[in-house]
């Protein structure tokens, strides 16, 4: 098994390498937020805390990322895997292949993450950091197993199961046990039925958790009525393919957004605390981070755009040999990402200025809203722009996908 | 009205076109024929202006068009031109409609009049059933039709297919076959057909045959 690994890593291309970096850096990533978040939540301080529940919900979209990396590996290495089965590999064995390389990048990148947790944080408790890189490894061999199930791997080539993933009832069911949860820490405030003294705490942490994941799952829905709608009054074929495309398969990019929403959501929360309070330095610090969050969503966008265009590359290439001018197909790569990325980013600020402004209501002043709403819409901004940059920043790769060779590969 | 003098193309150290010359009628129906990597699918591209041939010329209506900058070629396959596919291409995350509108709004047509046409062509070609499925949703020969459907759409001179059938089973290939002349005969537009198969041939008015790049002289009927 390991010498058909090496067989497959002989000559890899440029995409594979990135791709490879890619995976292990964002375990590596991952881990040190992940080490950190564990190191402050020691519940005594109640600033630490809330700061190590922001990392570790940071570490959730990493994670994402990385799952998505991954994915990427099977549609990077098409040639070599028909190779493969043509040789006689089982399907099975092209999985195992997939966990036992996902699991590798993920021990290396997460001991790399750990070693830098262990340098900046040097009195911290390193004992969380075994237990984390196990976690990381073991995540890596599961991504890297099921990363391939989209993929069939036949002997005379490499295909993508046909896109039809739709939203699901579960993710709902998630952002409203979340919100259950919340509000019942608020209203009880001390009075949490269970767990003592940290119970309501505790109960709010895992309320948060799940209203963001589920947020994040149920965006599947919200992109999808929009991209619906859009499509049916589109007036340019730009918009309607565009938004056709978004429609058909909203999950890929409710994953693809989730970090982009996590920090808009964040950003706008900040933002309304802020209208209150005085204290700028400490928010500058805050919108630093922010920063570095729209960075990461930026990586995760790149890799979306990137199987995106592998999946597209087979109609836009018959497009383009049908007089489709390159300059259309990429306006359509970019309101693509605009029609899904702007209600996912305007319902996230909302959320976000709503979670805060409703936490401290009897406080509240008419007038911070001014600032708390201005921050929100600029942030949803910046998301949208986001997703926008990235997908006009592949312009290039599409170029690539156009060419008529794309259409003599056969199926 | 479409003529290719002398066209020569290579991949690399393969030869796929070596000095060919044909020249295309108004409505004629031409069959490319010859043995698999004869350069028959090299030969269409270029007469599509999808590919530029290293050596020789293009001329449509009298114009060059193999020297034309890439704005204006594109411009020219998607005003003039209608390209069939071995497996249609078609985009699977749109209705069979809007795939056969898709041309019109490229060329900047209003939506409700680009739909109106593209549901008539439906009609002409017996797929009107099928206006609001997916691709995915739909036979082979079906898809196919949706295929010719957004070819002849705008009205083209020349519609270029390649193995138009290839996918396709004896009867359903029957079926595009005429359902695709017929259309295109309607229309005015002539065809380029490529093909390695006889029996499809046989629909075409005059047949080219192709052998290692170059043109097998007298199989003109
Ligand atoms: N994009 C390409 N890259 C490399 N070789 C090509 C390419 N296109 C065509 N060829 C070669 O040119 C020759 C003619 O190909 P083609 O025109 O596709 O033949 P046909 O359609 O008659 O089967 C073949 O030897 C083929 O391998
Ligand atoms: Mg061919």
């Amino acid at each position: 098994m390991i010498t058909v690994l090496r067989m497959l890593n002989r000559g890899r291309s440029r995409p594979e390498r990135v791709r490879a970096w890619l995976v292990g850096a964002g375990a590596g990533v991952a881990a040190f937020l992940v080490c950190t978040a564990v190191s402050l939540a020691d519940f005594r301080d109640e600033g630490g805390s809330l700061t190590g529940l922001a990392l570790a919900l940071l570490a959730l979209p990493v994670a994402g990322l990385v799952h998505q990396a991954n994915r990427l590996a099977t549609a990077t290495r098409e040639r070599r895997l028909a190779a493969l089965r043509l040789a006689g590999a089982a399907p099975g064995d092209v999985r195992r292949l997939g966990a036992l390389e996902g699991g590798w990048l993920a021990l290396t990148g997460s001991l790399a993450g750990s070693v830098v947790y262990a340098l900046t944080h040097l009195p911290g408790p390193l004992a969380p950091v075994p237990f984390v890189v196990v976690l990381m490894t073991a995540g890596g061999v599961v991504s890297g197993a099921r990363a391939g199930r989209d993929v069939i791997a036949s002997p005379l080539g490499v295909t993508r199961r046909p896109r039809v993933r739709g939203p699901r009832v579960r993710d709902l069911l998630l952002a409203l046990t979340g919100v259950a949860l919340l509000v019942a820490g608020l209203t009880l405030k001390g009075g949490f039925p269970i767990g003592g003294k940290y119970g309501t705490a505790v109960a709010m942490a895992a309320g948060m958790v799940l209203l963001l994941f589920g947020l994040t799952m149920a965006a599947t829905w919200l992109i999808r009525a929009c991209a619906a709608r859009i499509g049916r009054r589109a007036r340019s074929p730009e918009t309607l393919l565009a938004a056709r495309l978004v429609e058909s398969d909203p999950r890929a990019w409710a994953r693809a957004l989730s970090v982009v929403g996590l920090t808009v959501f964040f950003g706008a929360g900040s933002g309304a605390q802020q209208a209150g309070t005085g204290y700028w330095h400490a928010h500058a610090l805050i919108d630093v981070a922010l920063l570095l969050a729209m960075l990461t969503s930026a990586a995760a966008l790149v890799v979306h755009q990137a199987e995106e265009l592998i999946d597209l590359r087979r109609s836009f290439a018959a497009l383009a040999a049908a007089g489709v001018p390159e300059r259309s197909l990429g306006r359509v790569l970019v309101r693509q990402a605009a029609i899904a990325a702007l209600p996912v980013c305007a319902v996230a600020a909302a959320a976000g200025v709503g979670v805060v402004v409703f936490s401290v209501l009897d406080i509240y002043q008419a007038r911070w809203l001014v600032w708390a709403l201005t921050r929100a819409v600029a942030m949803t901004g910046i998301g949208v722009l986001t997703a926008m940059l990235v997908a006009l920043a592949a312009r290039p790769l599409l170029r690539g996908a156009l060419r008529l060779e794309t259409l003599r590969a056969g199926r | 009205m479409l003529e290719a003098r002398g066209l020569s193309k290579s991949f690399g150290r393969a030869r796929a076109l070596d000095g060919v010359s044909v020249e295309i009628a108004p409505g004629e129906v031409v069959a490319v024929t010859g043995p698999s990597g004869a350069g028959k699918s090299t030969l269409l591209h270029c007469l599509a202006g999808v590919l530029r041939p290293e050596s020789g010329e293009v001329v449509l209506d009298g114009r060059r068009i193999d020297t034309l900058g890439e704005a204006e070629l594109t411009a020219l396959r998607r005003q003039s031109f209608g390209i069939v596919f071995q497996f249609g291409e078609l985009v699977p995350e749109l209705s069979a409609v809007e795939n056969v509108a898709l041309p019109l709004l490229f060329n900047r047509h209003g939506r409700g009049e680009a739909m109106a046409a593209a549901a008539e062509w439906l009609e002409r070609l017996e797929v009107a059933d099928c206006a609001d499925q997916r691709i995915g949703e739909l036979s082979g020969g079906q898809r196919q039709r949706v295929a010719v459907a957004r070819a002849l759409v705008t009205g083209p001179r020349v519609v270029f297919a390649d193995e138009p059938t290839g996918a396709l089973d004896t009867l359903g290939g029957e079926q595009v076959m005429t359902a695709m002349l017929g259309a295109a005969r309607a229309g005015g537009a002539a065809v380029v057909l490529v093909t390695h198969d006889n029996r499809v041939a046989a629909y075409a008015d005059r047949e080219i045959t192709l052998r290692d790049g170059a043109v097998l002289a007298g199989v003109n009927p």
